[in-house]
């Protein structure tokens, strides 16, 4: 697909964003409309929007593109279309991390550096395991990924376990991606703009990367230097976007697949389009979490799946109708 | 000066895997122009050493010099546009068209970031046109035959535009008329533009047919490599596949055929 023919297709991803946003910022228990948030005349209103909506408007959005843009790169690096952010652990690791928080009754600046650290233990762990001695393939880093993760999961279950049944709900509304605990996502959009940009510049070797690496490394890629390079950008995206909202699932594996049935395959449009798609289906989600069973919250990581499997099972049946067109 | 400088040298090369000795002190001299097969056993190490000549895979002795440069020091972008490679198996898991698939042969010569050029796209084309996939150009890849991906994967490697072709089974997954076919154009190719082949291949007689230099790989680091006149013997074809063979003499060459 050509840039130009790209157009209606990014047109359609811009407007899916603004309308994610202004649903995002528009659903909630106090009605505002347009004008107070325009005008700001209103000034609990104004408090509302500010302090409580927008952060967590702005949360969505940018956990949805992190975790986007990190489910494309860890498709290409693992050479995987059903490779997802968390494959290799590194939720594994943050969910650890908050979990032991959580059990401590601590804050939201003390959970969010938890989830960080844990992730930045298991990108570490899995880093040195799947290197070993020699250089590390596809298969050795998708296998150590996996049993790490794996083992995460094994330490969840038992902080759940012995946890206080008071403080359950929360873990497991973290586990299940949880936008409550939202401030202005500062450091994820920083994450956001660096992984966003260098993976835009690294575009043209992502899609040759993704034909094989000998294939890539003949055609002119520095491969051993671009996964080692990927896997930090995927693990790091993944990092920020659990820390600031959990384990919100499905959003990394259906915006990446959801665009190269919509005919942007080529990473350069890739990358963007996935930014866009993730950043509005979070928006969507999370709207719609405060208010199908409003005053009561859903888990929005519930919302995407309810939401992603049969949208993505729709566009599978389309894609594989006209393939013979 | 320049033109003393051979495109590919090898100065005492050991190609190895794993302990396993492929090659021991080889030393090849490739000329512009020359078309070389690579026959030889089962596990002889062809693929490793047309990987190793491509700089993909690192001799455990000796130098491979590309233009005179020891090629372990250049530029991965550099090599890509001197040398393309044929690989074995394609391996496609992600849906593309075939034009985006053989236009990723232009990468080499495009800067950073730049989206391919008219001109690209020209000759992304006459690629396909060379190998007859031309009405195929908006097909997903993942829905092609063997045949139709080895086809193109081979127009992939002609919109490259290497001076060094290297081919691992050219003829793999392609029928009786596209095998001679795709041989004969490759080979119209390299005399019109002085590009350089090296193909492994399986059939001595198309071997014989196409090529005018031969690499024969026994087993055991066993290396005889020459012009086909000398090395294309019945006797040494013979001690090379282990098994018997009779010579036949055509109105068009000789051919071997299996007792």
């Amino acid at each position: 697909m050509k840039p130009l023919r790209a157009l209606p297709l990014f047109t359609v991803l811009g407007l899916a964003t603004l309308t994610g946003l202004w649903l995002s910022l528009d659903t909630g228990s106090a009605t505002i409309s347009l004008h107070d948030m325009l005008t700001g005349h209103n000034a609990i209103n104004t408090q509302i929007l500010l302090e409580l909506r927008l952060p967590r408007t702005a949360t969505a959005w940018v956990t949805g593109a992190l975790l986007a843009i990190a489910g494309a790169l860890m498709q290409v690096l693992l050479r995987n279309p059903l490779a997802d952010p968390y494959i290799l652990g590194v939720s594994g690791g943050a969910s650890v991390g908050a979990l032991l928080a959580l059990l401590l009754g601590a804050g939201v600046v003390l959970l969010q550096s938890a989830a960080f650290i844990g992730a930045l233990v298991s990108t570490l762990l899995v880093f040195v395991l799947a290197r070993g001695r020699g250089n590390w393939n596809t298969t050795r880093l998708l296998l150590t990924g996996v049993v790490l993760a794996a083992g995460w999961g094994a330490l969840i279950s038992l902080l759940l376990a012995i946890s206080p049944a008071s403080r359950i709900q929360g873990m497991l509304f973290w586990l299940m991606g949880d936008l409550s605990y939202a401030q202005l996502p500062v450091a994820g959009s920083l994450v956001l703009a660096l992984t966003a940009l260098a993976a835009i510049a690294l575009a043209p070797s992502l899609n040759l990367l993704a034909g094989g690496e000998l294939r890539a490394a003949s055609l002119g890629v520095e491969v051993d230097r671009l996964r080692l390079f990927l896997y930090l950008l995927a693990s790091l995206a993944t990092a920020a976007a659990v820390t600031q909202a959990g384990n919100i699932g499905f959003i990394g594996l259906i915006a990446p697949h959801m665009l190269r049935l919509a005919g942007a395959r080529d990473y350069r449009l890739l990358i963007p389009g996935a930014a866009l798609l993730g950043g509005a289906l979070l928006c969507f989600a999370d709207a719609l979490s405060r208010s199908l069973i409003a005053p009561q919250l859903l888990p929005v990581g519930v919302l995407t799946a309810l939401l992603g499997v049969p949208l993505f099972l729709f566009l599978l049946y389309r894609a594989q109708d006209g393939r013979h067109g | 000066m320049a033109d003393r400088t051979p495109l590919l040298q090898t100065i005492d090369v050991d190609v190895g895997i794993d302990g396993h000795n492929f090659a021991r002190k080889l030393n090849l001299v490739i000329e512009p122009g020359q078309c070389w097969c690579i026959l030889g056993r089962n596990g002889a190490g062809k693929t490793t050493l047309l990987h190793t000549l491509a700089g993909l895979h690192k001799p455990t002795a000796g130098d491979i010099r590309l233009d005179g440069i020891p090629i372990g020091t250049l530029p991965r972008k550099h090599i890509a546009q001197q040398i393309g490679v044929l690989f074995q198996d394609q391996e496609d898991r992600f849906p593309a068209t075939v034009m985006e698939t053989v236009l990723q042969g232009r990468h080499p010569h495009l800067h950073g970031w730049q989206w391919e050029t008219p001109d690209d796209i020209t000759i992304a084309r006459q690629a396909l046109a060379q190998v007859d996939l031309d009405d195929l150009a908006e097909r997903n890849v993942l829905t092609l035959s063997g045949g139709e991906r080895q086809r193109a994967a081979i127009a992939t490697l002609l919109a490259q535009q290497p001076r060094l072709l290297l081919l691992d089974e050219p003829t793999n997954h392609l029928d009786l008329h596209h095998r001679i076919h795709i041989l004969q154009r490759l080979r119209t190719h390299c005399q019109q533009s002085g590009a350089t082949l090296i193909m492994v291949l399986h059939d001595i007689n198309l071997a014989a047919r196409f090529c005018d230099h031969a690499l024969l790989m026994s087993g055991n680091a066993r290396i005889h490599a020459g012009n086909c006149n000398d090395i294309l013997q019945t006797a040494t074809l013979e001690a090379a596949f282990n098994h018997p063979l009779v010579a036949v003499e055509t109105a068009h060459g000789r051919a071997w055929l299996p007792r």
